[in-house]
């Protein structure tokens, strides 16, 4: 029993040299550029597929299909914005130690929270702004003349990752910026 | 800059000239003919329409000219690249269309079947060599047997199997097995799926051994009538395959050898389509047996044009020309100068205007411009745009077709120049800013978003105030919408005196707390007054009491009206992509950067693999964000003037105003010069 409390306490006083605070704030870059990225590559492959099916069909649309393909591809850019930002700032990028180590654990959970809105909206909006794409592309197959409602029909979803993307960019640049 | 007037023109004509005056409507290319088969009511009375959709004629034509599509890709695809796309097209007067469409046309068709057939010819052996590939594919596990296929069949005495079964059930088709006394089993190959066997018993244990088979999933192979040992089979099925691919391929030949036959099919599909199109015409116009009755629309400047063009035909032509009617669907002919005429392409994308509405594309063109710039916004990526869209748009002009949209592009590139320069953003570096750098500015920059956002949302709602002024709604125009300008005004009034110390501050603060004030009390009692007196109107039994209800009611309803803000506030903050898209492409282009000065920071040959390297990554990349970016800001400038700016003002659900002229795909027509001298005089 001793031992292991022991073991306990030297893990705790181990744990507690981590320098926690850049490690927060790293680990909320990397959410922001993975579950983003993620949920882009989800949106783009899904609208993919289905421009594939149209496209066999009438390969002259494939400049409108594309344009709705894309679409969806954008939620993983502003993840890797956030990303960059917070190593870039941190000093990671530059390799400044001194600005890296002297974020504190609370600026480090801040920061971690900040890129929330960006990793979590981005991963969800990207995958449904890709369902929006495909039915746009389906309206595009049917009524070649009519993407440019389609696009405007799927770009009203990513409204609401330009504002996660704006909430988290405001909190990183007020901590770290 | 404005939606243009039109005129309803009618035209009555004898039968004998219809011909020669569709020409000439074609030639003339501004009259939007009315089709009168939708429209039975505008034909006077004792006139038919021709029902479309039996026309031998037309469908002659689309038969043809389907038949000539086909050919001239297929053989186009033989053409050496890149030369078709920088090359002029020829021109061709009248004439030689009319030569090409009547003298010409049985030769040049007689080539297109020659083309069509071999290509049927190709197809047809493509799908033999598709059903031999397949078999090849079955066959390939039983090339190990030695056995010649047609001697698999039963004897007097013995019973001969060969087939496939699961390799899941091969060892329970063992133990199945294990009595039999006569049973030869020949394992000819097996994969991780399947074990093909060829198996000999004595008819006696025949049962026995079928009914393990059963039980396995057995199936027998099919060899059908082929004979001979199966690798002597698959090598006869090789054969015939290299056969084909040489038929193929010689047939392939032929049809690239039918190169010099493009520039008459091409010139005959360019005729054809010139008739298709008057067919189409002529099928829109009623008739009688022998004259023919024409409806339709032109500019209302080109009625003395138009009356001259036709009157050069024949004098035996009756017209007639009115406005439209106020209830009347007149199409919308839009007309703009140089500079906005693209910008017509990102609207008609949206809507067509109505009638009666008033052309956004002026007011819309520099806040598109604005946007696009702002959210590629490196100068660098601006020039290679602008330079890109340009090049293109000077291909297009020669080849004699305008796509306003790569004028948009060119323009935007322009745009993102400006922004990129005030910005300091060259191709992901940051230097010489002339005005603030949005990375390290952060908030002035969403102040510069919200400040043009704000712009276009008191902008469309100043275009709707002018809207309603002109329909005469002037109580809606003054409380409905321009209050809500004052109101924005005095809210920035209020802000004043948080920028600086002084009596102007404390004034333009105290000046901003009336106007905002005044303006509330404008847009709640101005509400409460309309929805009042509309109540007021229609009541039929009028006392005090129900004068006090109605005005309470009234009331609510106008500070109801308020709630408006929260549309406007959620319009305003949808002018933050502005910045997402300007920060993000700032930011990849420092990625692309940064990864470039890694690779070269080496030494001695790692320098220079890197230089190597980073050049690569530097132009890949950067062509990469542009490409992204400028979709990006394209898709998004669009969206903001669609949602946050039309949404205000504009009704839409026009009809565009669609000439009928000439149309062509490969020949530049030529019209005879004595014929255009004589449009110009009028």
């Amino acid at each position: 029993m001793e031992l292991i409390l022991n073991a306990a306490a030297t893990v705790a006083a181990e744990a507690a040299k981590l320098p926690w605070g850049p490690v927060f704030a790293l680990t909320g870059a990397v959410l922001a550029a993975l579950l983003a990225g993620i949920g882009s590559a989800i949106g783009v492959s899904m609208a993919g597929q289905a421009g594939a099916g149209v496209l066999s069909e009438d390969p002259d649309k494939f400049s409108r299909v594309l344009v709705l393909q894309a679409l969806p591809g954008t939620q993983g850019i502003y993840g890797l914005l956030i990303a960059f930002l917070v190593v870039l700032w941190s000093g990671l990028l530059t390799g400044d130690m001194e600005t890296l180590l002297a974020i504190t654990p609370e600026q480090g959970l801040f920061v971690l929270a900040g890129c929330m809105p960006v990793a979590i909206v981005g991963l969800i909006s990207a995958v449904y702004q890709g369902k929006a794409a495909v039915a746009g592309i389906g309206l595009v197959g049917r009524r070649g003349e009519e993407s440019g409602k389609a696009i405007t029909m799927t770009v009203l979803v990513e409204t609401y990752a330009v504002l996660a993307l704006l909430i988290s960019f405001l909190t990183v640049f007020g901590v770290l910026g | 800059m404005a939606v243009r007037p039109v005129k309803k023109v009618t035209l009555v004509a004898l039968k004998a000239s219809r011909d020669a005056l569709v020409s000439q409507m074609q030639r003339y290319g501004m009259l939007d003919i009315t089709d009168l088969t939708t429209r039975p009511e505008e034909l006077p009375e004792g006139l038919q329409c021709p029902d479309p959709g039996t026309d031998d004629t037309l469908s002659e034509y689309a038969s043809d000219l389907e038949r000539l599509d086909q050919a001239i890709r297929l053989i186009a695809a033989n053409e050496e690249s890149g030369k078709s796309f920088l090359a002029v097209p020829p021109a061709a007067t009248e004439e030689d269309m009319e030569r090409v469409a009547t003298a010409e046309r049985g030769d040049i068709m007689a080539r297109v079947d020659e083309a069509l057939s071999l290509y049927g010819q190709i197809a047809d052996i493509r799908a033999r060599v598709t059903r031999i590939d397949q078999r090849l594919e079955q066959l390939a596990p039983w090339l190990p047997l030695n056995i010649p296929v047609e001697d698999l069949h039963d004897t007097r005495e013995a019973v001969v199997l060969a087939g496939a079964m699961p390799a899941a059930e091969w060892p329970a088709f063992i133990d199945d097995i294990r009595e039999m006394n006569t049973l030869d089993l020949e394992e000819v190959s097996s994969d991780r799926e399947s074990i093909r066997i060829l198996a000999l018993c004595h008819r006696l244990e025949n049962l026995t051994l079928t009914r393990a088979l059963t039980r396995a999933g057995f199936v027998r192979a099919e060899f059908q009538d082929e004979k001979g040992r199966p690798s002597d089979i698959a090598a006869g099925y090789e054969e015939t395959r290299r056969e084909y691919a040489e038929r193929i391929e010689s047939i392939g030949r032929q049809i690239a050898a039918m190169t010099d036959a493009l520039p008459g099919m091409r010139h005959l599909y360019d005729a054809l389509a010139l008739l298709r199109d008057r067919r189409k015409a002529q099928l829109r116009f009623g008739d009688t047996a022998n004259v023919f009755y024409v409806s339709g629309w032109v500019p209302a400047r080109d009625e003395t044009a138009f009356r001259r063009a036709m009157l050069s035909v024949t004098d035996a032509v009756e017209m007639h020309f009115r406005d439209p009617l106020p209830e009347e669907s007149a199409p919308t002919l839009i007309e703009n100068n140089p500079v906005v005429e693209p910008f017509e392409a990102i609207t008609e994308m949206y809507s067509t205007p109505q009638r009666t509405e008033m052309d956004p594309n002026a007011a819309m063109a520099p806040f598109f411009f604005a946007f696009f710039g702002m959210m590629v916004s490196d100068a660098g990526y601006g020039i290679l745009i602008a330079i890109a869209g340009a090049v293109m748009y000077w291909l297009m002009r020669r080849k004699g077709t305008k796509v306003k949209l790569v004028m948009v592009v060119t323009l935007g590139g322009i745009s993102t120049l400006i922004w990129g320069a005030l910005f300091g953003g060259w191709f992901g570096f940051t230097f010489n800013t002339l005005w603030f750098n949005p990375l390290e500015e952060p908030l002035t920059m969403l102040i510069v978003c919200f400040a043009l956002g704000l712009i276009q949302i008191v902008a469309g709602i100043l275009l709707k105030t002018v809207a309603e002024l002109r329909a005469g709604h002037i109580a809606d125009a003054i409380f409905g919408n321009l209050c809500w300008v004052l109101f924005f005004v005095g809210v920035l009034l209020l802000a004043a005196p948080m920028l600086g110390e002084g009596a102007a501050f404390t004034a333009a603060g105290t000046a901003g707390k009336i106007v905002s004030l005044a303006s509330v009390a404008g847009i709640v009692l101005g509400k409460a007054g309309m929805s009042f007196a509309a109540k007021w109107r229609t009541r039929n039994k009028k006392s005090l009491f129900s004068a006090v209800g109605t005005g309470v009611a009234s009331l609510l309803g106008g500070v109801m009206a308020l709630y408006n803000v929260t549309g406007y506030f959620s319009d305003l903050l949808s002018y933050s992509r502005l910045f997402a898209l300007g920060l993000a492409t700032g930011v990849v282009g420092m990625v692309i950067n940064s990864i470039i000065s890694m690779l070269v920071s080496g030494t001695g040959v790692m320098a220079v693999a890197g230089w190597i390297l980073g050049i690569a990554v530097f132009v890949g990349g950067h062509i990469f964000n542009i490409v992204v970016n400028a979709l990006g800001a394209y898709v998004h400038a669009s969206r903001l003037q669609y949602i946050e700016y039309f949404g205000k003002f504009l009704e839409g659900g026009g009809t565009p105003f669609k000439p009928f002229r000439v149309k062509t795909r490969y020949y530049l027509l030529k019209q005879s010069s004595e014929l255009s001298d004589n449009m110009k005089e009028a």
